[in-house]
């Protein structure tokens, strides 16, 4: 990378090259939806989130979720890249023994706020985060970050109806709005659209943006909201499998790992990106 | 039993204003006083008892120490994968109160009879489950319960035992036995207990020495704190509002079939199918045969038996 290179767009390769390294490595499913939020992850971690591995207990300090825990490669990674544990642990992915699962966990893991991988329990958790953080007048902005498939559970509304009602202006979600979901896409297997307006009608502001645009994304993420008491939707259009061509857009990268020479044909794209 | 519980709550939470009581849409005249005393630490998350266990997670790691109420099938059985995933896995500093335990509900019907979630809370490795039989033991049970920085589930019946001595000296850790006796031992969980006293009295008219034990914490529970409760007795009994698979029977079958000395075991509870039908929390342990007099008649011929 150029010595001049934004910290979140190098964060976001180093994201892309960890997992996809890892998730064929381990014969792991789910390298599409690590791709899909490598650029929001990446923007999180270089300066949005005010964390760092010395607060990991401070109270004060933000708070991010990953709801869609079967990308958890993506945060592994990150925090990795960012200083909370040795990077050598990516290696160990999957692998017997590890504490680095498939879909995201807490248990030994520094970073990680919260252990996920059944959907639609990470917002509720959220709100609970929000909610007990505004109680407390702790400065504590809690994200959370959820797929468009995870939609289809009513726990998520649930906590949108919560959120909006008890205006959480602290909470800001990112749907992660690729459009492919387990099976296929999610206009065929259960329409979302017109997805912002669901949110709006539950009583939070909505922004959408392009959710590989790094600007886009740390502007929305780090500009102060203009109407600054309700939770804040963020509607990140995103491509599956993004930054790799041949693994984008398609439902059968929730499933597969890459091959030998389909890694290394995938870290060649990464790193001319 | 709600009084005693309205009680003990208020005073966790006037003892300690990082508690917050959570209600899924349920307390009418029970939680009432709690939400005008202490409104900062009352949160109605509304009909979604999901949402409910997910934010109780959110406000531990952010400070609070968090109680849960609800009537007990939706305080267990619909939020159950929420209770595994976000409370027990991360050992948080929970207490969910399930009301409305077994039949209590009775002529309520089939939706709120709470007779698995014994079974489904044993089953969550790290969680504390607790069914008091009094108010007495209710009492009691929440100054330990409510010491605890772990997750537990408590069961607590709509109406105490009448059998309430004030001089028992309700466990936590242990089982309490309330009669002695050495051929026959009823073990019971919750209010039920009642039933097992009346056999207890019978059975002893007709020279049947019966043991009554009140089986309050059902998990964890050590294999000793077992064998110990049913030492010496060749027949043992367990008596629950609930099914017979997985819950007070379930528990006690475990443990028996590995000890050396093996008492012979009948499991009394919902057996096969629900009952289709309503009815007072009496008349419904009269119609599946969990009451005193159906007791009497089935452990006399089977004790004759042996």
């Amino acid at each position: 990378m150029s010595r001049s290179e934004d910290p979140a767009v190098a964060l976001a390769r180093q994201i892309r090259i960890d997992v996809v390294r890892m998730t064929s490595r381990a014969r792991a499913s789910h390298v599409g939806s690590a791709l899909s939020i490598a650029d929001i992850v990446a923007v999180l971690y270089s300066g949005v989130l005010s964390i760092s591995p010395s607060r990991v207990n401070d109270e004060t300090r933000d708070r991010f979720i990953l709801s869609k825990g079967h990308g958890g490669c993506a945060i592994y990674s990150a925090l990795a890249r960012s200083g909370f544990f040795g990077t050598s642990e990516l290696d160990r992915y999957c692998q017997n023994g590890s504490h680095l699962s498939g879909h995201l966990s807490h248990r030994h893991v520094p970073g990680v706020e919260f252990s996920t991988g059944s959907l639609g329990h990470g917002p509720s958790v959220a709100v609970g985060m929000a909610f007990g953080a505004r109680r407390r007048g702790l400065p504590t902005n809690v994200f959370c970050l959820v797929s468009d498939g995870e939609c289809d559970e009513g726990s998520v509304w649930e906590a949108a109806l919560f959120a909006g009602h008890h205006r959480l202006s602290n909470l800001t979600l990112i749907v992660d709005y690729n459009r492919i979901q387990s099976l296929g896409a999610t206009g065929e297997i259960l329409n979302l659209d017109p997805l912002p307006d669901k949110w709006l009608a539950f009583g939070w502001e909505v922004a959408e943006v392009n959710g590989h645009d790094i600007e886009q994304l740390r502007s929305t993420l780090t500009t102060r909201r203009s109407l600054a008491d309700k939770p804040l939707l963020l509607v990140a259009n995103t491509t599956k499998g993004s930054g790799v061509s041949f693994m984008e857009n398609s439902v059968h990268w929730h499933y597969k790992s890459a091959s030998v020479d389909e890694l290394r044909a995938a870290e060649e794209e990464i790193n001319l990106s | 039993m709600r009084q005693t519980l309205a009680k003990s709550l208020a005073e966790l939470m006037h003892a300690d204003s990082s508690v917050m009581l959570l209600t899924g849409d349920l307390g009418y005249g029970v939680l009432d006083d709690i939400a005008k005393g202490y409104p900062d630490q009352f949160l109605n998350v509304g009909v979604a008892e999901q949402n409910m266990i997910g934010v109780a997670a959110g406000l531990v790691q952010t400070g609070h120490r968090v109680i849960c109420y609800s009537i007990a099938n939706f305080a267990s059985l619909r939020c159950l994968e929420q209770i595994r995933n976000d409370i027990v896995y991360h050992q948080l500093d929970v207490m969910i109160i399930a009301i409305g335990a077994g039949l209590s509900y009775g002529t309520l019907g089939f939706s709120h009879f709470a007779t698995e979630d014994i079974s489904c809370m044993r089953a969550l490795p790290g969680l504390t489950v607790y069914c008091p039989a009094t108010d007495n033991d209710l009492a009691s049970a929440m100054k330990h319960l409510g010491l605890m920085k772990t997750p537990r589930y408590l069961r607590v019946d709509r109406e105490t035992a009448k059998f309430d001595n004030a001089h028992t000296n309700w466990g936590f850790d242990s089982w309490t036995t309330l009669v002695h006796g050495n051929d026959i031992a009823i073990v019971t969980t919750g209010s039920i207990v009642d039933e097992a006293m009346i056999a207890s009295t019978e059975l002893a008219k007709r020279g049947v020495s019966v043991r009554v034990i009140s089986a309050g914490l059902l998990a964890p529970t050590r294999s000793e704190m077992v064998t110990r409760a049913l030492d010496g007795v060749e027949l043992v009994v367990t008596l629950e509002e609930h099914v017979t698979s997985g819950g007070l029977g379930g528990l006690v079958a475990e443990v028996t079939a590995s000890s050396d000395s093996r008492p012979r075991l009948i499991r009394l509870g919902i057996e096969n199918s629900y009952p289709d039908y309503v009815g007072t929390q009496s008349y419904l342990r009269e119609s599946c045969r969990l009451d005193g007099a159906s007791l009497v008649n089935r452990l006399s011929s089977e004790f004759r038996r042996r």
